[in-house]
């Protein structure tokens, strides 16, 4: 599909001050703008007050590649009348390459990108961040998950201890 | 909470976090409870412990009579994982591996049940009677038999799909059996794979250590102080429509076997 030049621009503004130019197939990616623009259809700016111009870039880099892929589909199966299968399947892998590359990142911009992804409704974003949130959860013991997300133990020793002996089992070395 | 600059997650909305520790395990929940009080919270939502529940869960308490009360998910886990509940008119407990949340079934071989059994309607050779340490109302009790042949068979809708489960034959030797210190033939059945065993239902003894060329299981003591020897293992690939069948028989040597009690067979995932 050409893309039309009367298509609707948007401008996103970051937290700090960063103005971001997106078609408006994009801004619809996050559900928070799409509900803006279906209130009031005359909006081409918005502020986005929670999400700062680094994370920002990020998402838009992903509502991107998404809609771009999402295009590319649609536009092979009006081609050929039915989407090949291993075609599908291949563009699918493309794209999950894509967004394991893309969660090559350090814990702060995934804390910030689960953020914003949860504040702009982004579910495929949100669902992909969590996913790596949980992944760097699994096997981890206590100590290891407090490292991995610089997190400060605010339990107080007798607290800890109590829930250590509620699931001793889940403490025992595994592996 | 979020005192400190360094604590990213920290800022996460405790609904988002609990979304992540969903997506881990029970005992990955578990350990996050442990980690600050911001995880302890998240970790106890039940968002997470409905993700590790079965997914047909509220079909099937809605069939048993034997309905836990809970006040969150996380205890209606701990129950059904600790305890278990009875569901299939009585003949079976359904409960969970805490560990993974896989489902364990454990099946009565009951007067009400005992169509596996050969022989098992005629009481001169097998009775049914209630026992203490069972929580079924009755347990099979073997008199005496020359031809001992038992099958179950469980449809697989009833396990946790792409799990690797194995079934175990549960029961107790009384002091005057007879019989079992030979081994008996085992066999596990899914589609049409099927494998058997050699198993002795005694524990086994230091002159018969298990090797390659005595590759007979034995049977071991259980927590619950009952016996239990391995029949198989399979991977329920999620084919609900599959049927898993397993046996215990002594066909062939016909020797008089007695002072059997059987408690059941129990479906559980083996790691």
């Amino acid at each position: 599909m050409a893309r039309s030049s009367t298509e609707n621009m948007i401008t996103l503004m970051s937290s700090d001050g960063e103005e971001f130019m997106v078609t408006e197939k994009v801004a619809r990616e996050c559900t928070t703008i799409r509900n803006m623009l279906e209130d009031d259809c005359v909006i081409t700016n918005i502020p986005l007050p929670n999400v700062t111009s680094d994370i920002l870039s990020m998402v838009i880099e992903y509502c991107m590649e998404h809609v771009a892929a999402a295009e590319k589909a649609a536009a092979e199966t009006a081609e050929k009348g039915s989407s090949s299968a291993p075609a599908a399947a291949k563009a699918n892998k493309d794209l999950e390459e894509w967004d394991k590359a893309f969660m090559n990142v350090d814990v702060y911009t995934l804390c910030d990108l689960i953020l914003a992804a949860n504040y702009l409704n982004v579910s495929g974003l949100l669902d992909l961040t969590i996913q790596t949130a949980a992944n760097l959860i699994k096997g981890k013991s206590p100590e290891q998950i407090r490292k991995t997300f610089h997190i400060q133990n605010d339990l107080s020793l007798e607290e800890e201890e109590k829930i250590r002996s509620q699931t001793p089992w889940a403490f025992e070395k595994s592996e | 909470m979020g005192a400190n600059n360094s604590c990213e997650i920290s800022r996460l909305p405790v609904d988002c976090l609990s979304r992540i520790i969903s997506l881990t395990s029970p005992r990955d929940a578990c350990r996050c409870s442990a980690v600050s009080t911001f995880f302890q919270s998240a970790a106890a939502a039940d968002v997470v412990w409905e993700h590790f529940l079965p997914a047909d869960l509220d079909n099937i308490l809605s069939e048993t009579l034997d309905k836990p009360v809970f006040l969150s998910k996380k205890e209606l886990y701990f129950h059904l994982s600790n305890e278990g509940i009875l569901v299939d008119d009585g003949k079976m407990i359904l409960s969970l591996d805490r560990l993974t949340g896989a489902k364990i079934c454990m099946l009565s071989v009951s007067a009400t049940n005992l169509v596996g059994i050969i022989w098992g309607w005629d009481v001169r050779y097998w009775q049914y009677v209630p026992n203490h340490d069972s929580r079924f109302s009755e347990v099979a009790q073997l008199i005496i038999v020359w031809w001992l042949e038992l099958h179950i068979a469980l449809s697989c809708k009833n396990l946790t799909p792409k799990t690797r489960y194995a079934a175990y034959f549960i029961f107790k030797l009384e002091n005057d059996s007879n019989g079992f210190d030979l081994s008996i033939e085992t066999s596990i059945a899914l589609g049409d794979q099927e494998t058997w065993h050699k198993v002795c239902l005694q524990p086994r003894n230091d002159t018969a250590r298990q090797s390659a060329n005595n590759p007979i299981r034995y049977s071991q003591v259980r927590a619950d102080q009952w016996n239990e020897v391995e029949i198989g293992e399979f991977i329920n690939d999620g084919e609900e429509d599959d049927l898993v069948s397993a046996s215990v028989e002594e066909t062939k040597g016909l020797w008089a076997k007695k002072g059997l009690i059987i408690y059941g067979f129990e479906f559980r995932p083996k790691t």
